[in-house]
């Protein structure tokens, strides 16, 4: 093979490996679209699930639109620079070497349009698209049955495509000031993913209300069960699938490279995700367990809480470390998820506990369980004010605040929630014309006709007719 | 301090392990048991809990079962390196026994279950046949 075959194979497995693994983070949003429409109720279930593939078109675009270009954009601002873009001048190598990737993320640049001089920039389009709707989806969840499907998209886009991206730019990015000035280290995005999007999330609660006949007349919370409940659990196991390839997307090797780095260029390897994860979901499943009393919902739930949960220092902990703070966060989940609803907060697929809790803690753990790390020339050794200012900067000013306010304003114009007859009647009626379940209810009819006639049957009023026996 | 490295050189270029607590092998010692604690704790939850209630059954005797047979397994493994660290010069018999030894484990431990539900099933099958005999007894009567 000759060296410009050889250099060629390197650029094609690079393209390859982020490609694949964003087709299989695809599996994160078909597990979403099972886990929420399965815990909505059979009136709710289209609805439910149409908002989730519409997460996928608003992030889609306005990530290609901007967001693409905030994540390249913002890592300098306000700390060490400004917002780059056409109006930035380079002045010294940081802004030089930083304006090269702005460059290709403007939604006219070259890179991103079939092109043979560039085979890369489009797959890191592609993989943090994936991510951004992963974001996205995780707002979806907790608001289903009352929330306005206009309102649900302008919220996704400026969670997806623009705070959690901001995020990204500051934490995740090699040029962004959490990793400069304070050698914070996210591997796997417990803040500047889960964070961000499970205190938006919070934020958005807040002011959208609970469900109707969520609480009694004294405020006690009673359970609105899932439609189905098993639907739900595939839909977590195919998250869990995604969640490995989200992780191993976040693996950096480009064509040239003699190792396997991180996004912030420390050493690491791929065979580590695949140990951590998998000892992660083993062990946040046996904390939700034991700590749920064997509730199924916050089960399944508390495999994600466990990988949420070591996400941060995936790529430096040991496995005994994983198995101890997954089974910590997954433990904890379910009792944050039943505080939230005892304060009058319906979370109706406890998204906060899950990932706003789990998120913060799995950040905040790097400072203590891998607190000491060198990581560049320059940089700062990780630690617990490294990690700490950075996750309270994802969890508050980019995570609650836009949030609660985007939500407030939307309240107030009326535009945030459904009116109270359409939220009785169902959102699969009321916004899409449609039943999810057709049959069922005539069977329910059928069945109701059937326990009519056994006891008219009984009772001698009616001839018993074939079949009313069994 | 958590990591194995005092400067970025070190880390950067790291030719091996470069997990937490890689220099301190006593912390990763106490996470390993307190993992195993963990694990030893599903397996009593799961007999324990039943839609969130206790049963009437008494837990602590089966928890002690288990922590009995863990220790017992851990024991062997325990003595079989010992063994191996303390004879280097009958190093590849004992290799083999060992081997030996890891290949008998879990076949023991099958052979003890089979074994286990053998007898219960004889027991069934006598249970079964008094049972018959009484009923034909019964019939002739």
């Amino acid at each position: 093979m000759n060296a410009e075959a050889q250099e060629f194979l390197g650029t094609f497995i690079s393209e390859s490996y982020y490609f694949y693994a964003s087709v299989f983070m695809l599996l994160i949003h078909a597990g979403f679209l099972a886990y929420e429409g399965g815990a909505s109720r059979t009136k709710n279930v289209l609805a439910t699930m149409v908002k989730n593939l519409l997460t996928l078109s608003s992030v889609g675009l306005a990530f290609f639109f901007f967001g693409w270009w905030v994540y390249n954009a913002f890592p300098l601002f306000p700390v060490s620079g400004g917002i780059l873009g056409p109006w930035t001048t380079a002045t010294n190598d940081t802004i030089k070497a930083a304006m090269a990737v702005v460059e290709t993320s403007y939604p006219w640049s070259p890179a991103l349009a079939p092109n043979t001089a560039d085979h890369l920039t489009g797959v890191f389009f592609f993989a943090f698209a994936l991510f951004a709707m992963t974001t996205a989806s995780i707002l979806s969840g907790a608001l289903i049955e009352r929330v306005k499907i206009g309102a649900y998209i302008i919220m996704s886009i400026i969670l997806g495509s623009f705070t959690w991206v901001v995020a990204a730019a500051w934490g995740w990015n090699p040029f962004g000031w959490f990793y400069t000035a304070f050698g914070y280290h996210d591997f796997g995005c417990s803040a500047v993913v889960h964070g961000v999007s499970g205190f938006f999330t919070l934020g958005v609660l807040l002011n959208l209300g609970p469900r109707i006949g969520k609480y009694d007349e004294r405020g006690n919370p009673k359970p609105i069960l899932p439609h189905n409940l098993p639907l739900t659990m595939v839909g977590l196991m195919l998250i869990f699938v995604g969640f490995y390839a989200f992780l191993a997307a976040c693996l950096i090797f480009l064509p040239g490279y003699t190792r396997e780095t991180t996004i912030y260029g420390t050493p690491m390897t791929l065979a580590s995700i695949g140990v951590n994860t998998t000892l992660a979901l083993a062990s946040g499943i046996i904390g939700a367990y034991i700590s749920s009393k064997a509730d199924p919902f916050f089960t399944i739930s508390g495999g994600l809480a466990g990988i949420i949960s070591v996400g941060a220092g995936m790529d430096l902990y040991h496995p005994t470390v994983v198995i101890v703070l997954a089974f910590f966060g997954a433990f904890l989940m379910p009792k944050v998820a039943l505080f939230i609803e005892r304060i009058g907060i319906d979370d109706a697929v406890g998204a906060f506990g899950v990932h706003g809790f789990c998120g913060l803690l799995g950040s905040l753990a790097v400072g203590v369980l891998a607190t000491g790390y060198p990581q560049g020339e320059g940089v700062p050794v990780t630690g617990f004010i490294g990690q700490l200012v950075p996750t309270l900067i994802c969890v508050i000013i980019l995570g609650f605040i836009p949030g609660y306010t985007t939500s407030w304003l939307l309240k107030k114009l009326h535009l945030l929630r459904v009116p109270r007859d359409e939220e009785i009647a169902g959102l699969d009626i009321a916004d899409l014309g449609v039943e999810g379940y057709p049959e069922y209810s005539m069977n329910w009819a059928t069945s109701t006709v059937t326990i009519q006639n056994r006891a008219e049957a009984v009772t001698g009023r009616l001839e018993p007719q074939p079949g009313m026996q069994d | 301090m958590s990591s194995p490295f005092s400067n970025p050189k070190e880390f950067l270029e790291a030719e091996g392990p470069i997990y937490t607590f890689g220099n301190n092998p006593s912390i990763i010692t106490f996470l390993l048991i307190v993992s195993s604690i963990l694990f030893l704790w599903f397996i009593y939850a799961s007999y324990k809990i039943k839609s969130g209630k206790l049963p009437a059954k008494n837990p602590v005797a089966l928890s002690l079962l288990i922590v009995a047979s863990a220790l017992s397994l851990a024991g062997t493994a325990y003595n079989s390196t010992v063994d191996k660290i303390h004879q280097p010069a009958r190093r590849e018999s004992r290799v083999i026994s060992s081997k030996k030894q890891q290949w008998q484990l879990p076949m023991t431990l099958i052979g003890m279950v089979a074994s286990g539900s053998l007898l219960q099933r004889r027991t069934k099958n006598r249970q079964r046949k008094r049972i018959k005999t009484t009923n034909r007894n019964q019939h002739e009567l």
